[in-house]
């Protein structure tokens, strides 16, 4: 069910500050049509405040917006056919769910005849029919999330906005609603800006990425891109909690960590002699010949152990057990034979 | 088992035990000095007492189309103090809750001033601007060219004077029904379509409902019971609460002044009450009966 | 960190800022007012037409002082009975289910629904015989602050991390003496002082219960006011005013700075 025409959103060089601070420094993004684009970063990059942006809420202080080719920048909100979904839902208390919903038709002069249908196919669609009398009050986080969604989608906007859609709801549930939330979305083919702090919710979700850091782009691609190649260490360790080490480069193909730990690489990425590595875990197997090292961490993932290791002459490495270890074993770690070590910058 | 059923026992007892000792003193000054006084107000106004078991008063004074007008003026103060405080204190409310500029913590605090004051005091603050030799009636004086009958002593001073006490109590409740107000529910109704103006009349003032409901039924009831401010200012306008104190004072007939303090205190229970039925928030298919 | 909201560009809000100006200068307008008619000669001739004087205040503070002490003496018996009955209810209704207690809240908070002036009536016609000699003044002040004093302590007595506190001595050896006034007390001491000054305020400014209630030796600070109002000159008249609202004041910015309250009447 197609709920608007999808459209393209366009920022280019945006910036904003509050007061003296500068909160958004220099964005410039193209979204799809249809596409879900998520923004991730650390807490106060200014990811919420990207989303006020484009909704309306505030005025840049420089750079352009466009929505399908309108440059919507002298537009008050009400009038952008922009969806926001804030972190709290802010459902409003005084109405019913369906008069939630009904909000934006209401706003629009629908009549309400029409809205009944608008509302009561949104409700299905949300799946959320059998609450549609239901006081907001009463309901869940899932179910508050939903009928915010609802809420949104209600208008026909041609962008949806998303402000960490589920890090209000409780981490079990979080999983299954991250399924049905995209679910949603799709469904809906609407174009849409989600924002998270969780890297592997963005990896799980996003046809594309856009990492940003105090208030500029890091890297946008897809999540492959960004796990495969990641262009700053920052990327790197953000994305996937990787230590990242400089090699030596001994081979077309090969790196060398330190004495006795090699390893391959796409030979495509890299030519320089010394070479940025962002190791992960996965990368490192604990028991393989390599050098010897000692455990200095070890978490229990089920099935595996997360470790960090102390080497002797280098840092600490992230690394994989398959058998029980303990802190403080004795042992040795070399490089995964399947690995392929991700080479960081351009 | 037996054992523990017994201190099972204790445990429950004692907190009830407890909490009657904690209790019981206020229990007893409450039922010597409010309880049976009201009782005895109650049965002096039948009669009780005095000339014997009758309903006369009530229906001397419920007959007598004087006091009709004096509840009618009282209703009338009432209402119009309360209309006008809310008139200037809600948007004044809704300033004051944004975040934001420093003066609005010395706005806040100016509107407290009337709280402490009692009636008296601010009658005699319309008198000062309005009275006889008033700022007010000095300035118009010297504007018309004329002399100015002073305002003080009539209705509008009067009204005035209501409006003085009401403003702070009416902010206090709306400051803290509009904090209550998340701030994001009134970005995303801008989202969904609503101008600044409909996000006051479709969210804003929804959510305040309770509390302006609230703020007027309490308002109303203080109005109906003032004393002081009327004892100060009226002269050819007469209020209810001055009739009893008139019917106690001056006539001597404490059983006129019971009948008028029973009927009185009736009313701005009634007032009160109706916080409950009209200020209610609104109840959903969903949720029980709180 | 809160984004910031646009400026007001909001015609409800410009609206909300001229009434605010208006009712903080309506509220504080009279006050300079005040102070100028008790510092001049004559007020018919004008303000200050023969500079300012302080004859006025000089004279009617002789007056004034003893009901301004009998008021103050008044005010700290009716705290005083507030905290020997109040204070144990509080703790009551805050902490126990007992049967009756939505009556126990209910009759609290009944004096508030019912108008001083029939309440003083009430008193009255009980008690005949106790008018004189001002018992049933400080009963009169006892009940119309009682539920200001209860209604402040309740929440404070009832709060979550002050009962956590509590169990935490508890586990760390204190029995219920030591916690009452290790923990309980000082837990509760921001609530305990504000009520207090609720307390002494609305005392101090309380005139409809106390105008029927007064006897010749027990007359507080507003009626003697109503009288210089009634009969007195206008200067002497502003002059006790003056006088009464130094009285009041203390108290009352206590309580905003603490974070304000529902207090005095009409």
């Amino acid at each position: 069910m197609r709920i608007a025409q999808p459209a393209t959103l366009h920022l280019e060089r945006i910036r904003f500050a509050y007061g003296a601070t500068p909160i958004v420094k220099d964005v410039s993004l193209i979204v799809e049509p249809g596409e879900l684009v998520v923004i991730v970063g650390p807490s106060g990059c200014g990811k919420s405040t990207l989303l006020r942006l484009v909704a309306g809420l505030l005025q840049p202080q420089d750079g352009t917006l466009w929505i399908d080719k309108h440059d919507v920048r002298q537009l008050p909100p009400e009038r952008r056919r922009v969806g926001w979904v804030p972190q709290s839902y802010a459902l409003f208390e005084h109405l019913s769910v369906a008069e939630n919903i009904a909000f934006g038709p209401r706003m629009a002069g629908v009549s309400s005849a029409e809205r009944r249908t608008w509302v009561a196919e949104l409700l299905t669609l949300c799946r959320i029919s059998e609450l549609a009398e239901r006081s907001v009050r009463s309901l869940s986080g899932g179910q508050r999330q939903r009928v915010a969604i609802a809420r949104a989608l209600a208008s026909r906007p041609r962008v949806l906005l998303l402000d960490e859609p589920l890090a209000a709801l409780d981490p079990q549930l979080r999983h299954e609603l991250r399924a049905r939330l995209v679910e949603l979305v799709r469904a809906s083919g609407v174009t849409t800006l989600f924002v998270t702090h969780d890297q592997t919710e963005a990896l799980a979700v996003a046809d594309r990425i856009v990492v940003l850091d105090g208030g500029n782009v890091a890297q946008v691609g897809t999540p492959r891109q960004l796990w495969e190649t990641p262009q700053s260490a920052f990327v790197a360790r953000f994305l996937s909690a990787a230590e990242v080490i400089t090699a030596r480069r001994v081979g077309a193909e090969e790196v060398e960590i330190m004495p006795g730990l090699r390893g391959r690489i796409s030979s495509a990425r890299a030519t320089a002699d010394t070479i940025a590595l962002a190791l992960r875990p996965a990368d490192l197997l604990w028991g393989a010949a390599g050098v010897p090292a000692e455990v200095v961490h070890a978490e229990y993932l089920g099935g595996r152990y997360q470790l960090r290791v102390a080497v002797a002459g280098g840092p600490e490495l992230p690394c994989v057990a398959y058998t029980a270890v303990v802190r403080g074993a004795q042992g040795t770690i070399g490089v995964h034979p399947e690995a392929r070590l991700t080479v960081v910058g351009s | 088992m037996q054992l523990m059923t017994l201190q099972r026992d204790r445990r429950l007892r004692w907190p009830r035990v407890e909490a009657a000792l904690l209790v019981a003193p206020l229990l007893l000054g409450l039922s010597l000095l409010l309880l049976w006084p009201l009782a005895i107000l109650a049965l002096r106004s039948i009669g009780v007492g005095g000339e014997g078991l009758s309903f006369a008063t009530y229906r001397a004074v419920l007959a007598e189309p004087r006091y009709w007008q004096v509840l009618g003026n009282t209703a009338l103060l009432a209402l119009a103090s309360t209309i006008g405080a809310l008139l200037l204190c809600t948007p004044a409310a809704l300033y004051l809750e944004q975040p934001g500029a420093s003066g609005r913590r010395v706005l806040a605090v100016l509107l407290t001033i009337p709280l402490s004051l009692p009636g008296i005091v601010i009658g005699f603050f319309v008198i000062l601007f309005f009275g006889r030799t008033g700022v007010a009636t000095d300035l118009a004086e010297a504007a018309l060219g004329r002399r100015v009958p002073p305002l003080a002593y009539t209705f509008w001073g009067m009204l005035l004077g209501y409006i003085y006490f009401q403003i702070p109590r009416v902010v206090l409740v709306l400051r803290g029904a509009a904090a209550a107000i998340d701030p994001d529910t009134l970005d995303a109704a801008r989202t969904l379509g609503a101008s600044p103006w409909r996000v006051y009349t479709a969210v804003v003032f929804p959510a305040l409902r309770p509390a302006l409901l609230g703020a007027a039924s309490l308002s109303m009831a203080t109005a109906f019971g003032a004393f002081g401010t009327a004892a100060t200012l009226s002269r050819s306008y007469r209020v209810l609460p001055l009739e009893i104190a008139a019917a106690f004072t001056e006539r001597f007939a404490p059983e006129l002044a019971a009948t008028l303090s029973v009927l009185l205190a009736l009313l701005t229970a009634a007032l009160l009450w109706s916080v409950g039925a009209l200020g209610a928030e609104r109840r959903f298919a969903d949720e029980e009966n709180r | 960190m809160q984004p910031p909201r646009p400026s007001t560009r909001d015609p409800v809000l410009a609206i909300g800022r001229a009434c605010a100006i208006s009712a903080a200068l309506i509220c504080f307008l009279p006050i300079p007012l005040l102070l100028a008619v008790a510092t001049s000669d004559t007020w018919q001739q004008g303000p200050w037409t023969d500079g300012v004087t302080l004859r006025w205040l000089g004279a009617s503070w002789a007056t004034v002082a003893p009901f301004a002490a009998y008021s103050l003496r008044l005010a700290l018996t009716t705290l005083l009975l507030n905290v020997l009955i109040g204070l144990p209810a509080a703790y009551a209704l805050a902490r126990s289910r007992f049967p009756g207690r939505p009556v126990v809240r209910a009759l609290i908070g009944l004096p508030l629904a019912v108008p001083g002036i029939a309440l003083a009536l009430a008193l009255i016609l009980a008690y005949p015989t106790w008018r004189g000699g001002g018992w049933l003044l400080v009963a009169g002040h006892v009940l119309y602050t009682l539920p200001f004093f209860v209604g402040a302590l309740v929440p404070a007595l009832a709060a979550p991390d002050l009962r956590e506190r509590e169990a935490a001595a508890a586990t760390l050896g204190a029995d219920p003496l030591r916690r009452l006034v290790f923990v309980t007390l000082p837990g509760i001491r921001t609530a305990l002082l504000a009520a207090a000054i609720i307390v002494v305020t609305l005392s101090l400014g309380e005139f409809n219960v106390s105008f029927f209630l007064f006897a010749p030796t027990a007359k507080t600070l507003p009626v003697d006011l109503y009288a210089a109002y009634i009969t007195g000159r206008l200067e002497i008249a502003a002059a006790a005013t003056v006088w009464f609202i130094l009285l009041v004041i203390p108290a009352a910015a206590v309580i905003e700075y603490l974070g304000g309250a529902r207090i005095g009447q009409a």
